[in-house]
């Protein structure tokens, strides 16, 4: 019995351990695509979240993200600025207007996203997103988040 | 000489030479929490761990939810945010004091400088990103780099010096903060000027209904986006004619 619980107990760690570089080497591969999918952006909010490891596959990531409501249609599917900036603005509590509230049209959530700064206004809904880019934006959009949960003990 | 002292000659001689070429420590890392790995010159990416000691021409990056601070042979401390890469391109001792060339490929860094000894050895420090080249002596300094919003540079103490891609150089003062993209660089000055800068609802573009309303109604409830209120009202006043006319909503078509 004390074998099986130790054997169990040596088992989950080593689990434990080989998520680390999974995670990172999936990180680097993300950050270094010239185009990054739906299930790329899926995969890196994940990861920030600390939710990445709690889903194996990549149906199962997806899958939660489905259930959150922060993305639409198919994971294979070339990640455009307007899907990009609806996930943010679910994940990391950006301001946004009436009529992104309304409609909850992509074009309306990007043009909120570059109101609060996070991504650049240089671009429109439909333009496609480089790893690089994906990793600069959630960079962007979770010093979003802590500047705006630290606002009121600043002030 | 037999075969055994030959080949224990050559071996002694080849960890001479090995030991030679080996490039001095830049760098040690003096905190670690999350992913952090590091890979020399095109190796292996390989696990940080603690007190482990990186020459030059060493690469960094932390993963989600990670931070890492390293402290530089010369006292220099940098602390590395999550999603961060970096490369240290250069060390260097000598008469005139210490140097630290390193390229920030994205994400965002703290350095904290050593105040100079005196005034003949300065402790001189560079980090390059993609739009900028950020010099500076003697203070904090916090810089970040991303595709969309290019270079952005803060002072936290004392002052730097800041050449963009075209070699302008301009003066970032105490508390002042600097941005470079590819459309050119934002110097403190305009920095400090448009944070000081708020822009109100024209009386030219909104009626006096109007106006007031978006003043009492409050950023909570508008988007910060003025198109988006002009917007609002067009859907509201098709919404209203609509109604009047008794055809379909244009919310049940959206």
């Amino acid at each position: 019995m004390k074998r099986g619980i130790l054997l169990f107990l040596l088992t989950a760690g080593f689990m434990l351990a080989a998520d680390k570089p999974r995670e990172m080497e999936r990180y680097r591969q993300i950050a270094e695509k010239p185009q990054v999918t739906v299930q790329d952006m899926v995969d890196l909010i994940l990861m920030t979240r600390g939710e990445f490891e709690k889903n194996h596959t990549e149906a199962q990531r997806f899958q939660r993200a489905l259930s959150e409501g922060w993305v639409k249609g198919e994971p294979a599917v070339l990640l455009d600025r307007g899907a990009l900036a609806y996930a943010l603005i679910l994940n990391y509590n950006i301001t946004c207007g009436w009529l992104f509230r309304l409609t909850r049209w992509n074009h309306y959530a990007l043009r909120d996203v570059q109101e609060a700064g996070v991504l650049s206004p240089r671009y429109s809904a439909g333009n496609n997103v480089s790893g690089a880019q994906l990793v600069g934006a959630i960079n962007a959009a979770e010093e979003y988040k802590t500047e705006k949960e630290e606002w009121p003990s600043r002030h | 000489m037999n075969f055994g002292k030959q080949a224990v000659l050559f071996l002694a001689i080849l960890q001479g030479a090995l030991a030679a070429e080996k490039t001095p420590v830049v760098a040690k890392f003096e905190m670690l929490s999350g992913h952090v790995q590091y890979r020399l010159q095109g190796g292996q990416w390989k696990d940080a761990k603690l007190g482990l000691a990186l020459p030059a021409f060493t690469e960094l990056e932390t993963g989600p939810r990670s931070k890492v601070i390293l402290v530089f042979a010369n006292g220099s401390t940098l602390a590395l945010n999550s999603l961060t890469s970096i490369m240290l391109d250069k060390y260097g001792t000598g008469s005139y004091g210490s140097q630290v060339v390193m390229s920030l490929r994205s994400g965002r860094l703290l350095a904290k400088i050593p105040k100079n000894k005196n005034s003949d050895q300065r402790h001189h420090f560079y980090v390059r990103t993609p739009t900028v080249v950020a010099g500076v002596r003697g203070t904090i300094e916090e810089i970040s780099y991303s595709p969309d919003r290019g270079s952005e540079i803060k002072m936290h103490e004392s002052g730097s010096d800041v050449v963009d891609r075209n070699r302008a150089r301009t003066l970032l003062p105490q508390g002042g903060q600097s941005t470079a993209n590819r459309e050119g660089a934002v110097t403190a000055d305009k920095t400090a000027r448009r944070a000081q800068t708020s822009t109100l609802v024209s009386s030219q573009v909104s009626t006096a209904g109007e106006a007031e309303f978006s003043y009492t109604s409050g950023d909570f409830t508008f988007s910060p986006n003025s198109p988006d209120f002009s917007e609002f009202l067009r859907i509201y006043e098709r919404f209203a004619q609509d109604a009047a006319a008794g055809e379909t909503l244009i919310l049940d078509k959206l």
